[in-house]
């Protein structure tokens, strides 16, 4: 028994020990930022979010984005006195790659855009009127009164950066799950309204004078399910109820025009003889 | 909103269909930046020559009346609410929230044309060159806009604004913030994207040449927006 122990301990040592080999950073010549810059077991995806969106160990967060516009965008190396080849040609790999890199997160983030504005667009459209749309969005803070007035300032069409679009994923990703929430709602009290017209129309008796509008059932705006006597009040002593559907909306031209003398075409006058 | 686009007011069937298949719009140019980041985006142009010898903002011929008459009745609420499911509406709100506008706020095209039909009751007559407008964009779905093209330097293209930019030639062109994306010809910025004209580059009075231009964005066929700019060519070189 304490061979064996002795022998997975050395075998879990050995293992531990390989991984930790594995995983040990292989030496390079490039500064300590860039040493992490390696795709791991991650997907493609994340590591590429991850990559472009993290702050990054000396690197100011300002100048995260601004990739590829000079040759040294490390204050650190900037402030030596020589970059040698071998470390240049590390630096230009890693800017293509981050710039690579962020590109693909902002792909990935677009299409994730899309697919979200698709299906809360779906959602409205099936849930309306019940389902209002999301409030408006404003990246970077709501604008002003003047800006909005204008249409000015920061709210025009504009290339957004990988932060913005991080925000307006999210932003929307909450709103989808809102909305998903409130359809779900929705679809729950129409299904308690059914349940509760079949109960009427079951036993009246048992929901007196009991009104369900139509709109509950989510079958349109107008009309009203509703339990009433039969016969008036000779059904409400005997017990005759019934389950009535109103007429429904009113019609477009409005009501009828009341009848009465005021409405009365005048008498023609008698034509005098010629 | 109908799926297929119908032959413009003011066309007959046979010459319609012979000027449709010598139409080629032209291509507009895009920015490196903006081609990268909004690949599906892209400008068609048309330059014509107006046939009517009035002012464009005249009043439409029977025509065109009775087409958008026609255009509000069948789009009533339920085809209005029903748009959000469609194809080409929803390529353009997503499209307006890839470029940090929320459709909900500033509203694409369409639906700012199928709102205000709500609100008003119909499409109400504005004149020959806004009636035509509407009439393409309500049947194709794609937004058309008109510049006059005696004020245009170049061919059309889209980019970001520059710092100090101003939108558009004349001395009361307001200021563009740096990185607003703009339709520009080769000198100015002439409108903000899906945004207001240049003032003073929009068609006035008699005008007789102007430069028809659309946006194509990511999941808009060819066809919709060639169409929408045939359907504008045709109405107007008839008039």
């Amino acid at each position: 028994m304490d061979v064996l122990r002795g022998a997975r301990i050395r075998l879990s040592e050995l293992s531990c020990a390989g991984m930790a080999q594995r995983r040990r950073p292989p030496v390079t010549a490039a500064p300590a930022p860039f040493r992490g810059h390696r795709r791991g077991w991650r997907s493609t995806r994340s590591a590429a979010v991850a990559a472009a969106s993290a702050p990054r160990a000396g690197v100011p967060a300002g100048r995260r984005t601004a990739t590829g516009a000079g040759k040294i965008r490390y204050p650190a190396l900037a402030k030596e006195s020589g970059v040698s080849q071998s470390q240049q040609l590390l630096i230009d790999r890693d800017l293509s790659v981050r710039r690579g890199d962020e590109m693909a997160a902002r792909r990935s983030l677009q299409a994730q855009v899309t697919r979200l504005e698709r299906e809360l667009a779906q959602i409205v459209a099936e849930g309306f009127p019940h389902i209002s749309p999301p409030q408006a969005h404003y990246l970077g803070g709501r604008p002003s009164a003047y800006a909005l007035s204008s249409g000015a300032a920061a709210n025009g069409p504009r290339l957004l950066s990988l932060e913005q679009l991080e925000q307006l994923r999210d932003h929307l990703a909450g709103a989808l799950q809102d909305m998903r929430r409130r359809a779900q709602a929705r679809l729950e009290h129409e299904r308690r309204a059914h349940e509760l017209l079949r109960c009427m129309k079951l036993e009246p008796g048992r929901y007196k004078f009991v009104r369900l509008p139509v709109s509950d059932l989510g079958q349109g705006n107008c009309g009203v399910w509703e339990v009433r006597p039969r016969f008036g009040l000779i059904g409400m002593l005997a017990g005759w109820w019934q389950v009535k559907l109103s007429s429904g909306c009113p019609l477009p031209r409005g009501s009828r025009a009341p009848r009465g003398p005021t409405h009365r075409t005048p008498p023609r006058a008698a034509v005098p003889p010629a | 909103m109908s799926p297929q686009p119908q032959p413009p007011p003011g066309s007959s069937p046979a010459r319609g269909a012979s000027s449709q298949e010598a139409f080629a719009p032209e291509h507009g140019w895009c920015s490196q930046d903006v081609q990268r980041e909004l690949p599906g985006l892209a400008l068609l142009s048309n330059e014509i020559l107006v046939g009517r010898a009035g002012s464009l903002t005249g009043s439409s011929p029977a025509d065109i009346s009775s087409r958008l008459r026609e255009l509000s009745n069948r789009l009533r609420g339920a085809a209005a609410v029903g748009m959000r499911r469609e194809p080409i509406p929803v390529a353009y709100r997503v499209f307006f929230r890839h470029i940090g506008l929320d459709p909900e706020n500033a509203r694409t095209p369409i639906e700012a044309a199928v709102l205000e039909r709500m609100l008003r009751g119909g499409f109400l007559s504005e004149g020959l060159l806004a009636d035509v407008l509407t009439i393409a964009l309500i049947d194709t779905g794609v937004p058309v806009w008109a510049l006059d093209a005696d004020t245009v330097d170049g061919p059309l293209g889209i980019r970001a604004s520059g710092a100090g930019e101003r939108l558009g030639r004349s001395p009361e062109a307001p200021e563009l913030p740096p990185g607003r994306l703009v339709i520009a010809d080769a000198s100015l910025p002439l409108a903000v994207l899906f945004g207001e004209l240049a003032p003073g580059h929009e068609p006035r009075g008699r005008v007789r040449r102007l430069l028809l231009f659309a946006l194509q964005v990511a999941g808009v066929p060819d066809l919709y927006v060639e169409e929408a700019l045939w359907m504008c060519s045709a109405a107007l070189e008839s008039a």
